[in-house]
C-alpha cells in the first residue's frame, strides 16, 4: 500500500502522523500465476459463439507442476439453471450441486462435443425464461401485505425477466467441469457465448446489428517472443531443445496476436462484419476465416438504447511452474484495439531445471486461445 | 402568621434612699462627720434580661425587686432578690443586673460604694409581625448548573423578585393559593408557571433554565418545571449531548456531532464508512434533522467530519427508537440537531484548523432584532498529504474531498416571535484509481454526495404559553457513484429536488393535558440514471466478500421517481399524579404516494408507462413516563413506523417500480435513576420488528421488473445502559453499553440470519477532566463485537473471466474479531480579554492495537486474512475564537 510513498524518513514519519485513512492490507504469498498442482487454465469453445441447438466442441488445458496433463479425467455438463437475482456470482450455486434435474451431460475426455441447449437463450439470454418454482413466498411478511414478492406465477401470464447481458452484450451457457488429476478434484466452469436476439432493440437496430456484428471468433495467440533476444520465440512444451535462460535472470516476454482489418475488404482473408457469403464468398465461404485479433462488434447500450461500435479487449494470463511474473495478467484495453501484443516480465528461478509456462489469451467476448512452453533454467 | 415573642426588660429602677453602707464604713475615721451623698449612681449600661421561655406561654408581666451593691467604680458588686416574681424571672433579672454598669455614686464628692434597690420589670409583648419568607428558590442554568443572576420572578398581581449572584430569590408573605409565576430576564424567553402555596408550608423550588443562546427555537419553554407554556418533553428514550461536551470527546477531533457514534444503541460504523446503525436498523433507516430539516447524511466521506458546523449546534439528540408522532418516515433511529440562538451583541466567530480541514464562522447582529451567522469548512487532506507523500497516494487511499457551509439568520418580530432562515450545503467527492497492467484488474471508483437546503421557520409563543411553528424548506440532492472493475463499469446518478414543511401548534388544553398537533410534509422528485453491473452497489444481505469482482452482467436504465407523504399528527401529554406520571398517546396518519416513470424496462421507440403506488400508514404511538421518586423514574413506549422505498430501488430494470412502504414497530421499557443531580443511570430494554423490507429476488426466473421484492423481515432486541456524569465543573463523561442482536429474514421461507451490521456488544467509556490552568485531558475506550461475515468454503474457477468465484457457507455465521481501541485527547486553552484559543492533540488508538476491520481472501479464496485499522494516529488542531 505504501510502495509508492517517498522513502525519505521524515516524510514517512509525517505520513505516519497524519494519514487518517490508511489501513493495512495483508499481502498473500500465493499468486494465480504459480502452478504448484493440478489446475484447469482454459477451455475453448469451438466455435466461440453458437446459437441454441448448434454443435459445439470443447478443448481444455489442464496442467500441474510437471507440465500439461495429457489425459485428465473430465466430466462435462451443461447447467440449465439460471442464477437468482440474489446470487452475485455468474453461475447459480445449484449448478455445482450435481443435481441431475438441471445438468445435461456433455461428455468426458479432453475434447467433447455437444449441442447447445435449445432453451439457452431463454434460460441465459434475452428471451423470456420459463417460470420455475423457487423458495420465494407469495407475500411479504406481515400477512395480508400486497407488497411485491418474488412470486413468478405462470398463471398470471406475466412476463418473465430476461437475463442481463455482460458488458459486451453477450449471454453465456454455463458448462460445469469436474476435473480429476493427480488424485485431486478441481471444480471449474466454462461459458459458451450464445447467439441470441438483440433484446430491447428496434427492427432497424437489429438489422444494423446483424450487418455490423459477426459471431465471436476465438482469438489467436501467435506466439510469445523475447524482445531482448531478438524476438526469439519461446519454445513449445514438446520441443526437444527448449529456450535456455539464466537463473534469476529477468526475461521480458511478449504475447502476440494478429490485427484485424480496420475496414472490411473482400479478399483480406477475413470475413469481417458486413461481409457474408453472398457479398464476399472469398472470405466468407465456410470454413469462415475469422479474425484472431481484437474484433469490432456492435453493442446496444442498455442505458440509452443506442447501437455503438466497439472493439474487443484482450487479456493475457501468464502461468509458470517456477519463477515469478511481474504481473499475473496483462492485456490491452478496448481503446488499444490496434495493439498486437502485451508485455510482461518473468524472473527466472535460481534453481536450474525445466520450467513450464502457459500463456492464455482471452477476448472479452468469451473467446480463448493458449500455448504451452518450456524453458530450461541454467 | 407566626407570632414572635420579644423578651423586653423595662427599666424601672428606683433609687429610693440609697443605703450608704460603704460610706458609713469609710467615714468612721472622722468621728462626728456625717457623710453626705453628693451624687446618685447613674445607670450607664443596661443589660436586657431575656423573657424566660418557660413563662412565655403564660405571657404575664412580672417584676423582680433587687438590692444591688455598686462599688466605687460603678460595677455591680452584688445583687440580691428582695421581692421575687418566680424563679425564672428572678434568675433572669439577677443575671442581667450583674452586668449593669453605673456611673459611681459620690459621697462628699468622692466616688463611693452604695446599695440601691432596683426593680426589674418583665413585660410580655407580641413582636410586630415580621414578614415571613414562604416562597423562595434558586434558578440555575439547566446544563452548566451555574446559578443565573438577574432573573426576574414575578407573581402576578403581587410583585417581583430578582435572583442574586447565587441565583437565589425569595418572596415574603405570599398569600396562600395558586399563583401565576413569570420568569424573565436577559437572554431568557419569558415563561410562566403556576405554583400553589399551602398553609403552614414554605415553598422552596429550583428552576432550571436554558439561557436564550442555548435554547433551540421553539423550545423556549423547556423547563424542568411544570409550566403553563407546555413543556416539550423529549422522546422516551433519547440521549442529548450538549455541543460543548461533544466537542471535547476524544476521537472526535473537536467535532460536536461525531459524538453520536459514542452513544448507547449505536453500533460502531464499519471502517471509514461513517454510517449510523441504530438499534440494528439499516443506515438509511435512521433519519437526521437539523432544526426540522431532513438531511440525507450526518457525516462526510469516511466519517471524518460531520456535515454541519458544531458551533451552530446547541445540542444533538439521538433517539434510537420509540419516538413520538412528530417524526416518521424511518424504521431506525432519529437524530435531531438543534441549532443555538444567535448572540445579540458583539461580533463573534472562530477559525480552526488541523491536518484534515479548516473551518471558520462569523456571527454578528445586523440590528437590534436581527442576527446572522455564517460558517464554512473545507477539507484539504489531499493537499496536506501531498506535502509528505508521493502525489499518487490517493490512488491507493481514498482521500475524501469535502466542504460544507451554513448560514443562519434570525429576526425577532416581537418579544416571543421570531423568524429564522437556515441554509446549508454539503459536498463530498471521493476518487480512487488503481491502475493495473491487467485491464480486468483496473479499478476506479468515484462517489459524489452533495445536498443543499434552505428553510425558513416562524415561531411564536403566546401569552397563554401556547406556541406555533411553521417551517417550510426546499433543497436538492445529488449522489453519484461510479465504479469500474475491469470491464464491468457501474454508474448510479441520482438528482433529487426535495421539499418539506412542518407546522405545529402546542398548547395546554387543560390543567393536565398538553397537546401538540401538526402536519409534517415531505417529498422528492428524483431523476436517476444507472448503468453497469446489476450487483453493484451491493446490498445488505448479499452473499459477497470484500474485494470480490462484481458479476459480469450489466444493464442500464433511466427513470424518474416521485415520493410524497403528508402526515397530520397529534399528540397529547397527560400529566397525572401531581405531574409524576405522563401518558403521551400520539397518532400519525401518513398517506404515501410513490411514483415511477416506467412500469417496465424501456424499449426504444415505445413510450414507457409510469406507475403510481398509493398507500396510507396509520402510526399510533404511546409513551409513558412515571417519576415514581424524585430520583427514580420509569418509562415505556410502543409505536408503529413506516418508510418509503428508496428512489434507486424503483427502477424497472434494477429494482421494482411497485415497491411499497416498509413498516415496523418498536417496544421499549426502561428506568432512570439519578444518584446526584449530575450522575444518572438509564437502562432500556427494546424490541423492534420490521416487515416488507426490500430484498433481492431469490427467483431464478423472476417476473419482469421484480429484481427487488418486499419479502424481508427484520427484528432486533437488546438492552442499553447509560451511566452519565453531566458537564459540571471539571468533569463530564459516560459509560454506555449496548447488548443487542439484530437479524434479518430475506424471504418467507428463509431462515433468520444475523444482520450485516449486527454487533452483540458495544461499549464506550468517555471521560474528560479539566486539569486546571487551561489544560484538559480526556480519554475514550471502545469495545465492539466484530461484524458478521459469511465464510467462503470453496471456490469455482471461471474459465471465461479467469477468476475464482467463491462458494459460501452459512450466511453471516462468522465474525470479524472484536474492535478494541483507546483514544486520548489533551487540550490547552488560552483566554484573553476578548478571545479564547485552544490547541489540542487527539490521539487515536493510543495502544497501537491492530484491529481487524475486514476479511480478505487471496486470489482463489484458499487463504484468508484481515485488513487492520488505523495505527496510532495523532491529530493536532488549533482553534481561535472571539
Amino acid at each position: 500500500m505504501v510502495s509508492r510513498l517517498n522513502a525519505f524518513p521524515l516524510r514517512l514519519a509525517l505520513l505516519a502522523l497524519f494519514v487518517p485513512c490508511a489501513a493495512c492490507t495483508p499481502a498473500f504469498d500465493d499468486r494465480s500465476s504459480q502452478v504448484v498442482g493440478p489446475r484447469v487454465l482454459a477451455v475453448r469453445s469451438i466455435p466461440a459463439e453458437a446459437p441454441p441447438k448448434a454443435a459445439v466442441a470443447y478443448r481444455i488445458l489442464v496442467v500441474d507442476e510437471n507440465g500439461t496433463v495429457a489425459k485428465p479425467q473430465l466430466d462435462w455438463q451443461y447447467c440449465t439453471q439460471p442464477k437468482a437475482s440474489n446470487e452475485l456470482n455468474d453461475v447459480a450455486a445449484a449448478c455445482f450441486e450435481a443435481s441431475p434435474d438441471i445438468l445435461l451431460p456433455l461428455g468426458s475426455g479432453t475434447a467433447p462435443s455437444g449441442m447447445m441447449p435449445i432453451n439457452a437463450c431463454a434460460q441465459f439470454g434475452p428471451d423470456v425464461p420459463q417460470p420455475q418454482s423457487h423458495s420465494g413466498g407469495t407475500a411479504g411478511a406481515g400477512g395480508g401485505s400486497n407488497a411485491p414478492s418474488s412470486s413468478s406465477s405462470s398463471a398470471t401470464g406475466a412476463q418473465g425477466r430476461p437475463t442481463d447481458p455482460d458488458s459486451t452484450g453477450g449471454y453465456y451457457q454455463p458448462v460445469i467441469l469436474r476435473v480429476s488429476a493427480d488424485q485431486t478434484v478441481v471444480s471449474a466452469f466454462a461459458e459458451t457465448r450464445i447467439t441470441c436476439n438483440l433484446a430491447g432493440s428496434t427492427s432497424e437496430q437489429f438489422a444494423a446489428y446483424t450487418l455490423t456484428t459477426r459471431s465471436n471468433e476465438n482469438p489467436k495467440l501467435l506466439g510469445v517472443s523475447v524482445p531482448s533476444e531478438n524476438d526469439a520465440e519461446l519454445t513449445p512444451e514438446a520441443a526437444d531443445s527448449p529456450l535456455a535462460v539464466a537463473g534469476t535472470s529477468l526475461v521480458t516476454l511478449r504475447a502476440n496476436w494478429p490485427t484485424c482489418p480496420a475496414d472490411p475488404i473482400c479478399g483480406d482473408e477475413t470475413c469481417s462484419p458486413g461481409e457474408d457469403i453472398m457479398s464476399c464468398p472469398a472470405d466468407c465461404t465456410p470454413p469462415v476465416k475469422g479474425c484472431g485479433g481484437p474484433e469490432s462488434y456492435s453493442y446496444l447500450d442498455p442505458a440509452d438504447h443506442v447501437l455503438r461500435n466497439r472493439h474487443e479487449s484482450f487479456r493475457v494470463s501468464w502461468f509458470a511452474t517456477a519463477g515469478s511474473f511481474a504481473s499475473d495478467h496483462t492485456g490491452s484495453t478496448e481503446a488499444d484495439f490496434t495493439s498486437t501484443s502485451s508485455d510482461n516480465t518473468w524472473r527466472a528461478p535460481k534453481e536450474a531445471g525445466p520450467v513450464f509456462m502457459w500463456v492464455v489469451l482471452r477476448d472479452d467476448r468469451g473467446g480463448v486461445d493458449w500455448q504451452s512452453f518450456r524453458l530450461d533454467v541454467q | 402568621m407566626v407570632k414572635k415573642l420579644l423578651g423586653a426588660a423595662v427599666l424601672l429602677a428606683s433609687l429610693c434612699a440609697p443605703q450608704l453602707l460603704y460610706a458609713q464604713a469609710n467615714s468612721a475615721e472622722t468621728p462626728g462627720h456625717q457623710p453626705k451623698l453628693t451624687k446618685l449612681p447613674k445607670l450607664a449600661h443596661f443589660e436586657e434580661a431575656p423573657y424566660p421561655e418557660s413563662e412565655k406561654a403564660a405571657g404575664k408581666t412580672a417584676s423582680v425587686v433587687l438590692q444591688i451593691a455598686i462599688d466605687d467604680k460603678g460595677l455591680v458588686a452584688d445583687a440580691v432578690v428582695q421581692q421575687s416574681a418566680g424563679a425564672a424571672f428572678d434568675q433572669a433579672a439577677l443575671e442581667a443586673v450583674k452586668k449593669f454598669v453605673f456611673d459611681p455614686a459620690e459621697i462628699d464628692n468622692k466616688p463611693a460604694p452604695v446599695k440601691i434597690t432596683y426593680r426589674y420589670d418583665f413585660v410580655f409583648t407580641v413582636e410586630p409581625p415580621t414578614p415571613v419568607i414562604n416562597y423562595d428558590g434558586y434558578i440555575k442554568n439547566r446544563f452548566s448548573k451555574e446559578p443565573i443572576a438577574g432573573v426576574k420572578i414575578s407573581i402576578e398581581g403581587l410583585g417581583d423578585a430578582t435572583t442574586d449572584e447565587l441565583g437565589h430569590f425569595e418572596f415574603k408573605e405570599v398569600p396562600l393559593g395558586k399563583h401565576v409565576i413569570s420568569i424573565s430576564g436577559p437572554n431568557l424567553t419569558t415563561v410562566t408557571t403556576e405554583e400553589e402555596l399551602v398553609k403552614g408550608q414554605k415553598l422552596s423550588v429550583k428552576y432550571s433554565l436554558e439561557p436564550k443562546e442555548d435554547v433551540p427555537p421553539g423550545e423556549e419553554s423547556d423547563l424542568e418545571i411544570v409550566v403553563v407554556a407546555p413543556k416539550i418533553r423529549k422522546e422516551v428514550v433519547s440521549t442529548e449531548i450538549k455541543a460543548e461536551e461533544g466537542r471535547r470527546v476524544p476521537g472526535t477531533q473537536g467535532d460536536t456531532l461525531k459524538v453520536v457514534q459514542n452513544l448507547p444503541g449505536v453500533a460502531r460504523a464499519s471502517f471509514g464508512s461513517g454510517q449510523l446503525v441504530v438499534w440494528g436498523a439499516a443506515p438509511q433507516d435512521t433519519r437526521v434533522y437539523v432544526d426540522g430539516i431532513h438531511i440525507p447524511l450526518l457525516y462526510h466521506g469516511g466519517g471524518l467530519r460531520s456535515v454541519f458546523a458544531g458551533d451552530l449546534v446547541r445540542a444533538i439528540n439521538l433517539s434510537p427508537g420509540g419516538y413520538g408522532s412528530e417524526y416518521g418516515r424511518g424504521l431506525g433511529g432519529l437524530v435531531t440537531i438543534d441549532t443555538r440562538a444567535l448572540r445579540t451583541t458583539g461580533v463573534h466567530g472562530f477559525v480552526a484548523a488541523d491536518v484534515i480541514d479548516s473551518a471558520a464562522m462569523v456571527e454578528a447582529p445586523l440590528s437590534a432584532a436581527t442576527q446572522i451567522a455564517i460558517a464554512a469548512r473545507k477539507s484539504y487532506l489531499d493537499r496536506s498529504l501531498s506535502l509528505f507523500t508521493s502525489k499518487d497516494v490517493g490512488d491507493f487511499v481514498p482521500i475524501p474531498d469535502y466542504y460544507d457551509g451554513q448560514v443562519k439568520l434570525t429576526h425577532q418580530l416581537g418579544e416571543n416571535e421570531t423568524v429564522e432562515i437556515l441554509a446549508l450545503t454539503s459536498r463530498d467527492a471521493l476518487t480512487r484509481t488503481l491502475s493495473n497492467q491487467d485491464p480486468a484488474q483496473d479499478k476506479s471508483d468515484y462517489t459524489l454526495t452533495a445536498f443543499s437546503r434552505v428553510g425558513i421557520s416562524y415561531k411564536r409563543q403566546f401569552a397563554d404559553g401556547s406556541s406555533v411553528l411553521l417551517s417550510p424548506w426546499v433543497g436538492v440532492d445529488h449522489t453519484q457513484s461510479q465504479e469500474s472493475f475491469g470491464g464491468t463499469p457501474t454508474k448510479l446518478d441520482t438528482q433529487s429536488k426535495v421539499f418539506g414543511a412542518r407546522t405545529a401548534w402546542r398548547g395546554r388544553m387543560s390543567e393536565h393535558i398538553v397537546t401538540t398537533v401538526g402536519v409534517d410534509v415531505e417529498g422528492s422528485r428524483s431523476s436517476l440514471t444507472r448503468r453497469g453491473s446489476v450487483t453493484l452497489p451491493s446490498r445488505e444481505g448479499d452473499y459477497t466478500v470484500f474485494g470480490q469482482p462484481p458479476g459480469g452482467q450489466v444493464n442500464g436504465d433511466q427513470w424518474d421517481t416521485t415520493i410524497v407523504s403528508v402526515a397530520p399528527y397529534a399528540q397529547a401529554d397527560f400529566g397525572l399524579l401531581g405531574d409524576r406520571l405522563h401518558i403521551v398517546p400520539g397518532l400519525r396518519v401518513e398517506p404515501y404516494i410513490t411514483g415511477a416513470s416506467a412500469r417496465y424496462p424501456a424499449v426504444r421507440g415505445i413510450p414507457t408507462t409510469g406507475v403510481t403506488n398509493q398507500s396510507t400508514a396509520v402510526d399510533p404511538r404511546l409513551a409513558v413516563n412515571y417519576q415514581m421518586l424524585p430520583r427514580l423514574g420509569f418509562k415505556a413506549a410502543v409505536g408503529l413506523y413506516h418508510q418509503s422505498p428508496q428512489p434507486a430501488d424503483l427502477s424497472a430494470v434494477f429494482g421494482n417500480p411497485l415497491l411499497g412502504i416498509e413498516h415496523g414497530y418498536n417496544v421499549l421499557g426502561g428506568s432512570n435513576f439519578k444518584f446526584t443531580d449530575q450522575l444518572s443511570l438509564e437502562e432500556v430494554v427494546f424490541y423492534s420488528k420490521s416487515a416488507d423490507l426490500v430484498t433481492r429476488s431469490d427467483s431464478p426466473t423472476p417476473l419482469l421488473a421484480t429484481s427487488l421484492v418486499q419479502e424481508g423481515q427484520g427484528r432486533a432486541y437488546g438492552t442499553q445502559i447509560l451511566l452519565r456524569h453531566e458537564l459540571t465543573g471539571r468533569f463530564f463523561g459516560w459509560v454506555s453499553y449496548t447488548l443487542m442482536r439484530s437479524e434479518r429474514k430475506d424471504h418467507s421461507v428463509s431462515n433468520w440470519r444475523l444482520f450485516d451490521y449486527d454487533q452483540t456488544h458495544v461499549a464506550t467509556v468517555v471521560g474528560s477532566y479539566d486539569l486546571g490552568a487551561g489544560f484538559e485531558f480526556g480519554a475514550r475506550f471502545r469495545y465492539a463485537t466484530g461484524l458478521p461475515r459469511t465464510p467462503v468454503v470453496g471456490a469455482h474457477y471461471s474459465l471465461r473471466r479467469d477468476l475464482y468465484e467463491p462458494s459460501f457457507g452459512a450466511q453471516n455465521s462468522q465474525r470479524i474479531p472484536a474492535f478494541v481501541q483507546l483514544d486520548a485527547r489533551i487540550a490547552k486553552r488560552f483566554t484573553g480579554a476578548w478571545w479564547k484559543a485552544e490547541v489540542y492533540l487527539d490521539v487515536q488508538n493510543v495502544t497501537d492495537r491492530s484491529n481487524p476491520e475486514e476479511v480478505v481472501y487471496d486470489y482463489n479464496y484458499g487463504k484468508r486474512n484481515y485488513i487492520t485499522g488505523l495505527p496510532t494516529l495523532p491529530v493536532v488542531g488549533a482553534r481561535f475564537e472571539w
